[in-house]
């Protein structure tokens, strides 16, 4: 039997949505949602020259939550063979607008593997974290099963969506918003682009990657989603900063790869 | 005129004014004033009233180093006058005076005490008669204190900010060391962070005609990359973790070496009215002309122990002070006393200042030769007493090393320099400048460049160059430092016998105190400190700590060596408690339908870290409905492990008592978890969803030590098993009630008839359209299902359930009508019911202890051993036979009256119609129908025992 109740289904019907832990809090920011891949996701909160200027001058905080992540447990020497052929096989399928490197890709402690839209994140040498965008969600659990296949010892796979809440922080002052609640030094010396930080976050067990020189994406448990948006909420309006909605990122993302 | 033309390091704006209010009168300050430099300039010499006398106390320092300017500013007390900026519309206050600064009725005090309240008078005065007590402390606790907090928490809040910052090198001080240790640590690829208590970097230069020099040196530190702290206090020195207080921000700096350029802080003289308005360190008054431009007085007397009194002396006269004398402690003069003399200043070598004169502010002072100093007004002695309204004092300096030897640093008594000197440093930790013996013109910026190239170099930075570089510094500090001029040995104190002279201004300590306090036995620097509270006020031993040890060493006879120094300990400098509380946000876990919860009018408690619905407002209504209908509970809380691998059965089985490896899929069963000392210490269900997947639930307040008993076993055990704790990705519901399996049958495309769905079955079906697990359990008594499904869908489940049972009745219920159902059942709460000595058998489940399982089991030998000695106490169900609701805890007693065990749980059943609970009884008393008595405060309740549930005792209900 799977372990599909753990799973959020992007082909509910309409009315059923995969809601983030801070949709509520959201809402009263004045996120306007829409739904994308069966979760209720913030488009924008305020104008859009605003939301953009947070993300380019001070700081904005991007609720990130309907990411797929996905946990995968196996022996060190099983688990670093599956991250590579998984990574194989996502590249081979990849779009060719795609710069990311094909395949091949190895665990170092401390530092995120990136490919095809996925981080593989090192927990423990016997622990990946995975997170992908959720339009991908179904092929890279595919993928994943499918190198996991001949994997010698138990290979667990577990979808960990609903377990972990997300949030970006995007912005020149992103690093100074994550000093303002967490004590993980992200010093781009210390930790640089792809650095991957299991820690204390907020004051809760957490994990911080560094997705770029500016954005930051921090994961705690899902049921401390509103109080990891009261937090980063308060320190951000204190740095000029707010919340952003998905539009406003992803022109911030198309600006970042132009 | 007290201000002065403008002055060419000063950092006022003459051309903007700012206003405020000094006790509600209105004050005009220039842009770049503190509130002591405009009230300064507007003529105040009084700013506050002394702790215990009541006397009134002027500027002194006029860099926050002691207590005699504090004054409450927008009604935060406790804020420095002469460092805190004048802010527009301000509201300041004086502290600990009534009715007013200038006329303080506790000022009787001064007159009366003394003599009559030496230190400790207090505990000595106020125990008889001991009912009197309220009363003593009610008078003290209003007599005492630094000013009053606002009574609304609005007026008492204000946003306080913490801020976690790495580095490669902090430096503390940003002084002329400092500064350069910071430019020479970064020049070499440092990250460095420059914290400084000033309200901009520079130190000494900045009022000794360096202001040029140093505003272009912090330029250059800050274009190599320093992050500069200004107005930053480091409060201590934790483990490599530096706390900077800054304004509202709280910095908490770590990093991996550490420089201390901290200075050294100029003492004060001990004679009777040291502490009169007027008496000014010679610093003090220099920092009050050069940056605020404000004349500190118009006739000026001097009394130094070193140069830097008498090159103040220059300054105020260049200023066009009339510097009457100068006291020179020295016997032979110096180039500067010769510089002072050609300018037609009076120097009196080997002489000091013994008394001053005045009511209100400096009148005049009395100085005498040193010989003549400690004899008082003995007949025969030699006086002059000079007419003043400035006197400056310079007592030498002392090395600013609390930090330091907060951090494992040392200190020994150097006789040459006659102060505590550095004598080790730990690892990491670097001194620059004043406080390390290297703090003249000269030597400050090699001292800092050298202590930052070292910092630097311990961190693999650098190149055979900067070590060249480094040596030739060391070189040339030790060469210089041979030739430097040994100031003078300072008195303890002048004229003992006559007037208040105050060694400790903070707390009001005396000579005579210190006098007092080792005649009484207290003769050790420690114990000192604690009977006459010298050192133990706002400025921390800065002003005091020399000068409390010389007056010790002149009483025992020891030496400053054997006296010693009094530890240091944080807050080094004064830091509001609301910095250290930082953000008032607390980390609480909420289930993803707990927004629903807030719709629908839910009170809301704590619950371990989550944040429950406790009720909906009729708990009781809401447990009846659950019997009448249905009712439907968030358990999301609950903890949720998935166990994986072709070893997960013998895993569990080697956790729990019971047999779990022969559990078939789809099945569910109760597990309680004990111990190694077989002691219970959770309790919850075990599913089987396929034969290498076991789904473990645990309780809301377990889940964490549960998820890591199991994670140290795994690792210890080494099995080919795998560990997830989902306790967050899932949310789960509880329907239940008669009409819970209808409701259900509605939402879902699994049979639910009781044939297809048993009693401890499990299936995986969609419920309202998403993924779900089902078990069908009960914890509330009646036919019942658990539902777990991701958590993103909390929300939606929930509602697609409430809607689908409106026409059965359904209605949610929440932790308290779950307890009183639960109840009813007997069904326990691990925590509640037990504690860390209760085992199954005690609390009634032997059977979920499996002894005859091959396996061995965690707890096994002391399973054994119980159930071989029956327990001496046992968990039993009771009904009060009066109706009266016991208190939790109340103690239930034996035969003789005494205490035998106690009540765990507690209820109204509206159900049963009486009151139930559980309670650990004797042995000799848990069978059905005994009698037991309960005392609860002061009330002696009859109850009668029942061991079988209260409510549907053979479970037809549940199995439904």
């Amino acid at each position: 039997m799977s372990l599909a109740f753990l799973t959020p289904d992007s082909t509910l019907a309409r009315d059923v949505r995969a809601r983030s832990p801070m949709e509520r809090l959201a809402l009263a920011a004045g996120a306007r949602l829409s739904r994308v891949e069966g979760w209720n996701v913030p488009n924008a909160y305020d104008d859009p020259p605003t939301e953009r200027r947070r993300l380019s001058e001070t700081v904005g905080f991007v609720d990130r939550s309907s990411l797929t992540k996905l946990e995968l447990q196996a022996a060190p020497a099983a688990l670093a063979r599956i991250v590579a052929q998984a990574g194989e096989r996502l590249a081979a399928g990849a779009p060719t607008t795609d710069q990311s490197p094909a395949g091949g890709l190895a665990l170092d402690p401390g530092l995120a593997a990136y490919a095809t839209g996925t981080w593989w994140c090192p927990v423990t040498p016997g622990r990946v974290l995975v997170l992908g965008e959720p339009a991908a969600a179904a092929r890279l659990r595919a993928e994943i099963r499918q190198a996991a296949e001949d994997a010698p010892g138990t290979v667990s796979i577990v979808d960990v969506t609903c377990g972990l809440t997300a949030l970006s922080l995007i912005g020149p002052h992103a690093r100074e918003l994550l000093a303002r609640f967490c004590a993980i030094d992200v010093r781009p010396a210390v930790t640089p682009v792809a650095g991957f930080r299991p820690g204390s976050v907020a004051r809760t067990p957490g994990y911080v990657l560094v997705e770029a020189h500016d954005r930051l994406l921090v994961l705690v448990g899902w049921a401390l989603g509103e109080y990891l948006w009261a937090l980063v909420a308060d320190a951000a309006a204190n740095l000029g900063g707010g919340p952003v909605g998905a539009e406003a990122l992803a022109h911030h993302l198309e600006s970042a790869d132009a | 005129m007290t201000r002065l033309p403008p002055q060419p390091g000063e950092r006022l704006d003459r051309k903007k004014t700012l206003s405020f209010t000094f006790d509600g009168k209105p004050v005009t300050a220039l842009d770049g004033d503190t509130i002591g430099s405009a009230l300064y300039a507007a003529g105040r010499r009084t700013f506050s009233r002394s702790f215990k006398y009541h006397r009134r106390r002027g500027l002194m320092c006029c860099a926050g180093q002691c207590p005699n300017c504090m004054v409450a500013v927008d009604g935060a007390p406790g804020v420095r006058a002469c460092t805190e900026p004048v802010r527009e519309g301000a509201r300041v206050e004086h502290l600990n005076a009534s009715p007013g600064l200038e006329l303080d009725a506790m000022a009787v005090t001064d007159v009366l005490g003394g003599p009559f309240t030496p230190p400790g008078f207090y505990y000595k005065t106020f125990i008889h008669p001991r009912r009197l007590w309220p009363v003593y402390e009610w008078v003290l606790r209003h007599a005492a204190g630094l000013g009053r907090l606002p009574q609304g928490q609005a007026e008492r809040s204000w946003r306080t900010e913490y801020r976690r910052r790495h580095a490669d090198v902090l430096v503390v001080g940003g002084g002329h060391a400092g500064l350069s240790a910071a430019l020479a640590a970064a020049e070499l690829g440092a990250d460095v962070v420059l914290a400084d208590e000033g309200p901009e970097a520079g130190g000494r230069l900045l009022w000794e005609g360096g202001h040029e020099q140093a505003r272009a040196l912090t330029e250059r530190v800050r274009e190599a990359g320093v992050e500069i702290i200004c107005s930053g206090a480091a409060l201590g020195h934790f483990d490599g973790l530096v706390p900077v207080w800054q304004g509202s921000t709280l910095h908490q700096v770590r990093a991996s070496q550490h420089v201390y350029a901290t200075g050294a802080i100029e003492q004060p003289l001990v004679f009777a009215g040291n502490d009169l308005p007027g008496v000014m360190l010679s610093a003090g008054a220099r920092r009050l002309a050069a940056l605020y431009g404000v004349r500190p007085g118009t006739r000026a007397v001097v009394a130094s122990t070193s140069d830097r009194g008498l090159l103040a002396a220059s300054a105020l006269a260049e200023l066009g002070v009339e510097v009457l004398a100068v006291a020179d402690l020295r016997d032979t003069p110096t180039a500067a006393a010769q510089a002072l003399s050609a300018r037609g200043v009076k120097v009196l070598q080997g002489w000091t200042v013994v008394a001053s004169r005045g009511r209100r502010a400096l009148e005049g002072v009395v100085l005498a030769p040193v010989a003549d100093a400690q004899r008082a007004s003995a007949p025969g002695s030699i006086r002059r007493e000079l007419a003043c309204d400035l006197l400056l004092v310079c007592g030498g300096e002392a090395p600013a090393t609390a930090l330091i030897a907060q951090a494992g640093g040392r200190t020994a008594y150097d006789p040459e320099l006659g102060h505590f000197a550095l004598s080790e440093l730990p690892p990491g930790v670097w001194a620059a400048g004043q406080v390390a013996g290297e703090g003249e013109e000269q030597l400050a910026a090699a001292s800092g460049e050298r202590a930052g190239l070292q910092a630097a170099h311990a961190l693999g930075l650098g190149d055979e160059r900067s070590r060249i570089r480094s040596a030739e510094l060391g070189t040339r500090l030790g060469a210089a430092l041979r030739d430097a001029e040994t100031p003078a040995p300072v008195l303890a104190a002048s004229a003992m016998g006559k007037g208040k002279a105050f060694t400790c201004f903070c707390e009001d300590v005396t000579a005579k105190d210190i006098h007092r306090g080792v005649q009484e036995g207290y003769d050790s620097i420690e114990l000192c400190k604690r009977f006459t509270t010298v050192t133990m006020g706002p400025c921390q031993g800065r002003m005091c700590q020399l000068s409390s040890v010389r007056l010790m060493s002149g009483e025992t006879g020891q030496s400053l060596e054997q006296i010693g120094t009094t530890t240091a300990r944080p807050p080094w400098s004064t830091v509001p408690l609301g910095a250290l509380a930082g953000r008032p946000i607390e980390p609480a876990k909420r289930s993803a339908i707990h927004p629903r919860h807030r719709d629908l009018g839910a009170t809301v408690k704590w619950a371990g870290d989550w944040r429950r619905a406790y009720d909906y407002g009729d708990p009781e209504g809401e447990a009846q409905n659950v019997h009448a209908a249905a009712g439907l509970i968030d358990v999301s809380t609950l903890g949720k492990l998935l166990v994986r691998g072709p070893q997960a059965g013998e895993f569990l089985d080697r956790l729990y008592p019971n047999r779990l490896s022969n559990l078939k899929p789809g099945r569910v069963r109760y597990g309680v978890l004990t111990s190694d000392a077989g002691r219970i210490m959770d309790d919850g269900t075990i599913g089987r969803i396929d034969e290498d997947t076991f789904y473990v639930t645990t309780t809301s307040s377990g889940a964490g030590a549960v998820e890591q008993w199991f994670s140290w076993w795994l690792a210890d055990w080494k099995l080919d098993v795998q560990l997830s704790d989902v306790t967050q990705a899932l949310c789960a519901v509880n329907l239940a009630g008669p009409r819970a399996r209808e409701i259900l049958a509605q939402l879902t495309d699994a049979d639910c008839s009781p044939e297809a769905f048993a009693y401890l079955d499990s299936r995986q079906a969609r419920v309202a359209g998403v993924g779900a697990l089902l078990m069908r359990i009960g914890f509330v008594g009646e036919l019942g299902y658990e539902i777990h499904f991701p958590a993103a869908y909390g929300e939606d489940v929930w509602n697609a359930i409430l809607l689908a049972g409106e026409s059965a009745g359904i209605r949610p219920f929440g932790l308290e009508p779950q307890r009183i159902l639960r109840l009813q059942k007997q069904h326990i709460i691990v925590g509640q019911d037990t504690d860390s000595e209760s085992t199954p058998f005690g609390a009634g489940m032997p059977w979920a202890v499996k002894l005859d399982k091959y396996e061995q089991f965690i707890g096994k030998w002391a399973l054994a051993h119980f159930a071989d000695a029956p327990a001496e106490t046992a968990l039993v169900g009771f009904t009060v036979d009066g109706g009266q609701l016991p208190t939790e805890g109340a103690v239930v007693l034996d035969q003789r009256g005494g205490a035998a065990g106690q009540v765990t749980s507690a209820r109204r059943s509206r159900q049963l119609g009486r009151v139930i609970g559980m309670a650990w009884v004797p042995s000799a008393l848990a069978s059905d129908g005994q009698s037991i008595t309960i005392s609860d405060n002061g009330a002696q309740l009859s109850a009668s025992v029942l061991t079988e549930p209260f409510y549907d005792p053979a479970g037809e209900l549940l199995r439904s």
